[in-house]
């Protein structure tokens, strides 16, 4: 649009051209970016961003987060990882290793229909109370 | 004014000067011929010794994280040597890694490295350093003739994922999985306390 169609040219010749006279059009009067969030924009940052300023939880030195390497793995799922190949017959489980297939917890999820022989590094307890009730046992390897 | 209303926080960096740090990737096709020649030319210059380079031991990783993998590592201890029936400075001559540093911890792992070493040797064929005049331990000629460099990985360390073990039966243990497993934590957790009171 070309400027002499703009209706700021009217406004040309007067002191603050639409801007005010007390409030001014300044460039950044409450401060640039995210200033004041403790201070004059307080309520703002109260009101639609709680939880913005401060810290939760406890310190840890040295978070190294192998040791919490524990991948888990439900009842619903187990009999996957079991070998085709086996049968359980005449009394027989079959044995299926839980760490070898790469998980570190066996958790309650699911139902147990058949006995399994279990090995696992940890398992729960609701989890053991099902497989036993199914006639397995819950074998525990490092 | 600096904001208003329920809107995203600003979080803008307007002064990095990121085009400073861009890092261009034209040179990859150049990049990928070079190391392919460069390979193919070490492959040649080792001929004919395998192009994998040194045998590699098969350890266990570090941490309860890695620690049920298995993976190549930097040499065999002289306790492998010792028991395949290498000596030390032979071994390096023959293609075999050594490290003095690392410790059979498990007789298991002992085991391990040292069928490695042996599947190795079965299948090693060393030239002589004189054709004319081959030494104890050198292969003959026909082996030698028939030799070819081996551009596959030596002995490749795998971890082999299938449940092995055959269907036995259910002997149930004394006590729960689950007893134990909280019977150690407390255990562990308890045993400076306990180590005090006793001390008292």
């Amino acid at each position: 649009m070309p400027t002499r169609f703009s209706q700021n040219r009217k406004k040309r010749g007067n002191v603050s051209a639409g801007h005010g006279r007390i409030g001014k059009h300044r460039k950044h009067p409450g401060g640039r970016g995210l200033a004041g969030g403790q201070h004059h924009h307080r309520i703002n940052m109260d009101k639609y961003h709680p939880g913005y300023f401060g810290k939760v939880g406890m310190r840890y030195y040295h978070k190294t987060l192998n040791k919490f390497h524990k991948p888990i793995v439900n009842l619903d799922k187990i009999h996957t990882l079991a070998n085709p190949e086996h049968v359980a017959a005449d009394g027989k489980a079959i044995v299926i290793d839980t760490l070898k297939a790469g998980f570190g917890k066996v958790l309650a999820k699911g139902r147990v229909s058949k006995p399994f022989i279990i090995k696992a590094r940890f398992v729960s307890r609701r989890a053991e109370q099902k497989i036993v009730e199914a006639g397995g046992k819950v074998e525990l390897v490092a | 004014m600096g904001f208003r209303h329920n809107n995203q926080l600003p979080g803008n960096h307007f002064r990095k000067d990121w085009q400073r740090r861009v890092k261009t990737w034209f040179d990859q096709p150049a990049r990928k011929l070079r190391r392919r020649q460069a390979r193919v030319a070490k492959a040649a210059a080792i001929a004919p010794r395998p192009v994998d380079g040194l045998i590699r031991p098969a350890v266990r990783g570090q941490t309860f994280k890695y620690n049920t993998k298995l993976r190549a590592g930097r040499g065999f201890t002289l306790d492998e040597l010792k028991a395949a029936g290498i000596r030390r400075k032979e071994a390096l001559s023959i293609g075999i890694s050594v490290d003095h540093r690392r410790k059979n911890r498990s007789e298991e792992g002992l085991a391990l490295n040292v069928e490695r070493l042996q599947a190795y040797k079965t299948r090693l064929v060393v030239f002589p350093r004189k054709a004319k005049k081959p030494k104890a331990g050198d292969a003959d000629a026909a082996a030698v003739a028939a030799a070819t460099q081996l551009t596959t990985p030596i002995l490749p360390v795998t971890n082999d994922k299938t449940q092995t073990e055959a269907p036995r039966a259910v002997v149930q243990d004394k006590l729960p999985a689950f007893f134990r497993l909280r019977k150690t934590w407390s255990d562990t957790r308890l045993s400076g306390k306990r180590e005090k009171a006793e001390k008292k």
